[in-house]
């Protein structure tokens, strides 16, 4: 009989690995494999064993199987009563029975050694790609706030994306600082005669503990803020990228392994290759999503098709949707009574954000019939609202100067009278000194950018606000 | 160079260099060691294969001969040298403390 446990150990954490593996072997579980987080023990008589976990540096994940000096290392640990119990990486595990057995190392400083080169080797090198990749990706993911700080901070899978590769590139330091850390009080206590440290690793396994528990709790809490329907859609979206490259990445190693790839040679390929599917991967989600979403597949079948024909006889087919929407232009201008628009509304939100679009559209080609649109974001978090109402503002930031082409006439926000959208702030557009129809209006927590063919009338922005930033 | 990084031997080092005086093969050595110092002297295995591995790589101590996986080794000229050293700086502390450590010479 076999059982699986999750152990949070640190691959210096020798001392707890040895106390707690002979506790195990008390209670009658013996090691049979070690891995990051997963150990496997098989049932077996309770016995006294003694363990003791030494390095071998030339180690490597990546060996089919152990190399020749690898070998001779185990027959010097078997002549001394010492068997194999697992190795992890560059820990090797052992255990004997006997009474009083010769230690594996003898030499603390020695051992320092050894252990400092095995994770030089393998253990920090690791830390510092995951590292660099989880801060590839939350770059990547600061352009994309960058250019839309609203339409990333209303979606919940571009939150759950950014925390999942947060909570890695805080996690990989972590590690890495712990290590550094207990390396340099080991090397003062060695230096002055003592043994390596051993205090501090259960206060940062309890951390390691703790911060696993915070990030689970804050990932539910951003998966809990979608709305069901799409939940489980964004968590495989969000976490696509992660799961999938740490999926192949490993699917990667093993096959190199079952195909007798030699460490070195493979570690060097698993990289590589590890890079470009992570690329890849995150390249198809990036690129691929949004042509799924352009597809149609994830919407809802129009209300009608329409087919325009034109005086020259030609024909168009529009689809037209017939969402509801909280401003139409009937009520903006019960004049209006053109039958071809096209209702549409979207919406996204997160714990941060929530966001509405409203387009009613006209397709026709030719027609006259005034088009509106409008979004409204709501700041469930205060200090979001001046970064997104600044977007919004900047948003002909990097248009060219008047003066840089003649006769161009930049576009630009001046201020509006405010308090006939009961608002504290507002602004229009204009082009020069041609007012165009496009609103920016902040009211409580909720911010509001119009568009409009033609100028609002006061009774007009009365009934926009009411509808909209109620 | 072997001079800068075993300027002085641990006890460990000077044992392993001493039983290389005669061919000896690398799993034998702790029980020789054991034997030498009368059980006093202990070089666990991960010790002894991390020492081997550099006196080869600094030319202490070269292998003679393998069968399989076990190999022989022999101390070198360089190697000699080095554990003479230490017999000499080992030999000075003696008689410092014989000198003054005792109730002879102070200072």
């Amino acid at each position: 009989m076999k059982k699986r446990r999750i152990e949070f150990f640190s691959l210096c954490d020798f001392e707890a690995v040895e106390v707690h593996l002979s506790r195990m072997a008390a209670r009658g579980w013996l090691l049979e494999s070690a891995g990051q987080y997963w150990w496997t023990y098989r049932k077996a008589e309770p016995q006294k064993l003694t363990y003791a976990v030494t390095y071998f540096p030339e180690a490597s994940s990546f060996n089919p199987e152990p190399p020749e000096e690898q070998r001779v290392f185990y027959d010097y640990c078997a002549a001394a009563g010492w068997h194999l119990a697992a190795e992890w990486h560059q820990m090797q595990i052992f255990y004997t029975a006997e009474d009083n057995p010769p230690p594996l190392e003898t030499d603390e400083a020695l051992r320092l050694e050894t252990i400092h080169k095995a994770m030089n080797k393998n253990f920090l090198p690791s830390q510092l790609i995951m590292l660099a990749l989880a801060v590839w990706q939350l770059l990547n993911q600061r352009n994309s706030f960058l250019r839309d700080p609203a339409g990333f901070l209303s979606s919940s899978s571009n939150l759950l994306s950014v925390s999942l590769w947060l909570l890695l590139a805080l996690l990989t330091v972590w590690t890495a600082a712990g290590y550094y850390l207990w390396y340099r009080r080991s090397r003062k206590a060695v230096d002055e005669g003592g043994t390596c440290a051993r205090a501090g690793f259960a206060a940062r396994r309890a951390g390691s503990l703790l911060f696993l528990c915070i990030s689970l709790m804050f990932l539910v809490l951003v998966v809990l803020s979608i709305e069901p329907r799409f939940r489980l859609l964004v968590v495989l979206v969000g976490m696509c990228p992660v799961v999938l490259g740490i999926a192949l990445a490993l699917g990667i190693k093993n096959g190199l392994k079952w195909a007798g790839i030699p460490g070195k040679t493979g570690l060097k390929v698993a990289i590589a290759l590890s890079i470009v599917a992570c690329l890849i991967v995150t390249g198809l989600v990036l690129t691929g999503l949004p042509h799924l979403f352009e597809s149609g597949i994830f919407e809802r079948p129009a209300a009608e098709l329409y087919t325009q024909t034109l005086p020259d006889g030609s024909t168009h087919t529009w689809e037209l949707y017939r969402d509801t929407l909280p401003l139409t232009v009937e009520e903006l201008d019960e004049s209006v009574s053109f039958v071809h628009y096209s209702y549409e509304r979207r919406e996204q939100e997160s714990f941060l954000l929530g966001y509405l679009y409203g387009s009613q559209d006209v397709r026709d080609i030719g027609s006259e019939a005034p088009s509106l649109a409008y979004e409204v974001l709501t700041a469930k978090w205060p200090p979001l609202y001046d970064t997104c109402r600044d977007a919004y503002l900047d948003s002909f930031a990097s248009q060219l100067n008047a003066d840089e082409i003649p006769g161009y006439e930049p576009y630009r926000w001046a201020s509006a009278d405010a308090e006939i959208w009961g608002a504290q702030e507002a602004w229009l557009l204009f082009r020069g000194d041609e007012p165009q129809g496009q609103y920016l209006v902040c009211r409580g927590d909720k911010i509001l950018r119009l568009w409009y063919d033609g100028l609002l009338t006061d009774a007009q922005i009365r009934t926009a606000a009411e509808k909209l930033l109620s | 160079m072997a001079r800068e990084k075993y300027q002085t031997l641990t006890e460990q080092m000077f044992y392993i260099l001493l039983s290389l005086r005669a061919e000896c093969c690398g799993v034998d050595i702790m029980e020789k060691v054991l034997a030498m110092t009368r059980g006093r002297v202990r070089i666990g295995p991960g010790t002894l294969y991390s020492l081997l591995d550099s006196f080869l790589k600094e030319g202490l101590i070269r292998e003679t001969g393998a069968e399989g996986r076990r190999r022989s080794y022999l101390i070198t000229d360089e190697g000699a040298g080095r554990l003479s050293a230490e017999r000499e700086r080992l030999q000075l502390l003696i008689c410092d403390y014989e000198r003054f450590g005792g109730e002879g010479e102070t200072i």
